[in-house]
């Protein structure tokens, strides 16, 4: 492929990847109405709503809300950025943690105990489920032998090894995703959309670009599970992949309550880290036999 | 249901009441009343299963009575509510539970001393003697001022 | 917030979206740890005693249905209640019966409503949709039977304004299969879903010795073992239900959980108890001419959804009344609400609200 095609595609997937994700939570919307018996909005909602907000009046409480909301946005923004280039994986990792810090950081800026609690909420989020989101990328690196995201593009079998990291990151999904039981930084019925509380208009809109890159990351390091030399069935079974993680993503949110932030915290620090050591343990146990 | 009515006064109103808290009455509400003649009645109302016992006392307008919460944390509301709507003084009762302070709205709920005097329909003033119309005359002036028709542009 | 005994206080409502109605409470929290809450009353106030005084006592039925939207029914019988204390007037058996129908629907969409609003305050969006949806059943029922969804003021003194025919009956019957069919299916969510049970046992409680120091009502009062029941009492002559069989449904633990068992199977009651009206209907007057004016004192008692609705009245021979007084079950239920929010954690605050079922324009009237 020449390097201009490859740097076309590049760029169209960095701007469109949010649109993407925005679409695909529209659908998801769309798909939770159903299963609670509603019609439920147009597939665009999301992103008619986004274009609405950058239209409205800028209202702010003071000027580091706004600077903070942009570094949310550029960070993960630069995070997907170098997944798209193929760079590396840690990097891309800790790049993503602090563009949610500064989003917390932001709603420190203002008075609101709403935003306050939401922000302490959202940084105990980020304790709950990064570590497990790390040991995942971790165990993907270890395994295919590089951190590279372009080099783990080329190995085939992270999924067959890999399941239980699989379950693990759906995990992750559903708090990223600010579904139950583990939407507590948002918590609409207690602290009323919390760190988002104070943002409007085309600040709230800011915000919102950055949570759909950060959807398009999650989604990126999904794709990792499945690659083949045959182009078409690659994108196929990474579509598969996708569906299936918002599927179950859908379901746990449709037939649970939110549970309180403790128990957020415990799921995720025994249920998210012993899956992935169990993963681990079996590799190893089976690379010692010899059948790998 | 059974209810018994129980006329006392405010002295004697504290063992009463502390007679139906033995008994294990659970105070339903408290009621206020004007009587209109510058006294006050004021009913308790008790349950006990299916039995109510309502025990009444009259009181003169300026006459504080004892609080029950000390038996009942429940009434509280209730006489504040006495207070606010009839001015009747209980001892400790917070005021504006229901009203907002600085409404101007208080004693609602007070009969009105004289209604006789209230003037009637036919006595109302004219619209010709009243200040409105001076008020309607500027604003047509000012109107005119402006070029304004009178009765306002179409 | 390492600084140990920081107290921040954090106000809810008076508009929040946990809450249908505006109350504000001011809560004091050490961490997210509440130590102190204040409630304040009276963005509801319509001075609806004050109006009872200056109306007609027949139009006094029209004022009382709406001190409430969702009790609306209850209220009007209560004042009914009142003034045929008063007048010596007793309703034909018919209007009686259906004036229990009228009661019972009513207490189906109270509880189906509330039901789905605790699963709402707890995030559990997906039951609280199928619970509303299932209560639209009892809806369309009062459309067919009344014309009006809330609000249907069927009462007049003396009886019914409106009779239920042959085929309404059928239909309401029907209704009520539909119902109990759907509603077996809800219950099971309620009862035994793993994060609902999480999210409601051991929280808020009110034990029985608390309940009967704070004076609660109706089903919270039921869910801390007090079994009162106005219907079951013998109080009951405003309706039909010394003609119907039934026992009131009492929980032992007093918490959230027990409050929404009580909640669920008072809905199966109720199914039951209306499948018992109608096998009681009769042919016959549905109202009867009332002559004279009020005179005198009396006061009425009624079990509404929400627990003991209780109306005084006082006449004066005129066509006006000297007093109403109105003492709603939240009246008593929300200085309660105190209690059991001390001592909780924030995020649980918002579904022990909605456990007692406040209704703040029947406490503020």
């Amino acid at each position: 492929m020449d390097w201009w095609v490859l740097l076309a595609i590049q760029i169209a997937i960095i701007v469109l990847a949010p649109f993407l994700a925005a679409i695909l939570l529209g659908l998801d919307r769309i798909i939770t109405a159903r299963m609670q018996n509603r019609v439920g909005p147009p597939v665009l909602q999301v992103l008619y709503d986004f274009f609405k907000l950058i239209g409205k009046k800028p209202m702010l409480l003071n000027r580091p809300q706004v600077i903070f909301a942009v570094l949310y946005l550029m960070f993960v923004a630069f995070a997907f950025v170098l997944f798209v280039l193929g760079l590396d994986l840690i990097i891309i990792f800790f790049a993503a943690a602090a563009g949610s810090v500064f989003l917390a950081v932001g709603a420190f800026t203002v008075r609101s105990p709403y935003s306050h609690m939401g922000a302490n909420r959202e940084l105990l989020q980020i304790a709950a489920y990064e570590p497990v989101f790390l040991l995942a990328l971790l165990l993907i690196g270890i395994q295919a032998g590089s951190f590279n995201v372009a080099d783990l593009y080329a190995v085939g079998d992270l999924m067959i090894l890999l399941p239980l990291v699989f379950v693990a990151l759906i995990a992750v999904l559903v708090i990223k995703l600010q579904k139950s039981p583990y939407d507590v930084a948002t918590a609409h019925q207690e602290i009323v959309s919390g760190p988002y509380i104070e943002y409007s208009g085309p600040y709230l809109a800011i915000t919102k670009l950055g949570h759909w890159y950060e959807f398009a990351l999650m989604l990126g390091v999904i794709t990792l599970f499945f690659n083949s030399d045959n182009i078409v069935v690659s994108i196929i079974v990474k579509i598969a992949l996708i569906a299936v993680a918002m599927l179950v993503v859908q379901v746990i949110d449709n037939v649970t309550a939110r549970l309180t932030k403790e128990r957020m915290l415990k799921f995720t620090a025994t249920f998210g880290i012993i899956v992935i050591a169990a993963n681990y343990a079996i590799i190893v146990v089976l690379q010692n036999v010899g059948v790998i | 249901m059974q209810v018994m009515e129980l006329k006392t006064t405010p002295e004697d109103l504290d063992s009463k009441i502390y007679k139906m808290f033995q008994l294990g009455a659970r105070l339903v509400v408290i009621t206020g009343n004007d009587l209109g003649n510058g006294k006050f009645e004021i009913i308790y109302h008790f349950s006990k299963g299916a039995e109510m016992t309502n025990i009444k006392i009259e009181i003169e307008e300026n006459r504080q009575i004892e609080s029950v919460t000390g038996l009942f944390p429940y009434a509280d509301i209730m006489e504040s509510e006495l207070l606010d709507y009839f001015g009747i003084k209980v001892a400790g009762a917070k005021p504006n539970v229901f009203l907002e302070a600085g409404s101007g709205i208080c004693t609602p709920l007070r009969k009105e001393k004289k209604p006789e005097e209230k003037p009637k329909a036919t006595e109302r003033p004219k619209v010709e003697d009243s200040p409105a119309k001076d008020l309607m005359s500027v604003v047509d002036k000012k109107l005119a001022n402006k070029g304004i028709p009178k009765g306002g542009a179409d | 917030m390492a600084t140990g005994t920081r107290i921040s206080v954090v106000p809810l409502g008076a508009q929040h979206p946990v809450l249908p109605e505006p109350v504000a409470l001011k809560l004091s929290l050490e961490e997210e740890k509440v130590v102190d809450v204040g409630i304040t009353l009276g963005y509801c106030h319509r001075g609806i005693e004050k109006a009872a005084e200056l109306n007609d006592f027949k139009q006094n039925v029209f004022l009382c249905g709406r001190v409430c939207g969702i009790c609306s029914h209850h209220h009007t019988t209560t004042y009914v209640d009142v003034i045929e204390t008063m007048m010596n007037i007793e309703a034909p058996e018919r209007a009686r019966l259906i004036r229990t129908i009228y009661s019972e629907l009513e207490r189906l969409h109270s509880h189906t409503l509330i039901l789905g609003l605790i699963a709402d305050a707890m995030g559990y969006e997906n039951l609280f949709m199928q619970t509303w949806r299932d209560r639209e059943i009892v809806m369309d029922l009062f459309e067919l039977m009344s014309g009006n969804r809330v609000h249907y003021d069927v009462n007049q003194i003396g009886g019914v304004r409106r009779d239920i025919g042959y085929d309404m009956v059928k239909k309401i019957d029907k209704g009520m299969d539909a119902l109990e069919g759907k509603f077996k299916i809800l219950s099971k969510s309620y009862l035994n879903d793993p994060t609902f049970k999480k999210r409601t046992k051991a929280i808020g409680v009110l034990s029985k010795a608390e309940a009967h120091t704070y004076g609660v009502v109706g089903p919270t009062a039921r869910g801390s073992d007090v079994p009162e029941d106005i219907r079951a009492t013998g109080d009951s002559h405003y309706a039909a239900y010394n003609m119907l069989h039934f026992t009131p449904q009492v929980e032992e633990d007093g918490d959230i959980y027990s409050r929404v068992k009580v909640r669920v199977r008072e809905c199966f009651q109720s199914i039951d108890l209306i499948r018992q009206t109608i096998g009681h209907m009769r042919d016959g007057p549905i109202a009867v001419r009332v002559q004279g004016k009020p005179n005198g004192e009396a006061v009425a008692r009624v079990e509404a959804p929400r627990g003991e609705l209780f109306y005084y009245a006082k006449g004066n021979n005129t066509n006006n009344l000297e007093r109403v007084k109105i003492r709603t079950p939240s009246y008593v239920n929300i200085p309660a609400l105190r209690y059991m929010i001390m001592g909780e954690e924030f995020a649980e605050v918002p579904v022990i609200i909605a456990s007692i079922d406040p209704c703040l324009s029947c406490t503020d009237r």
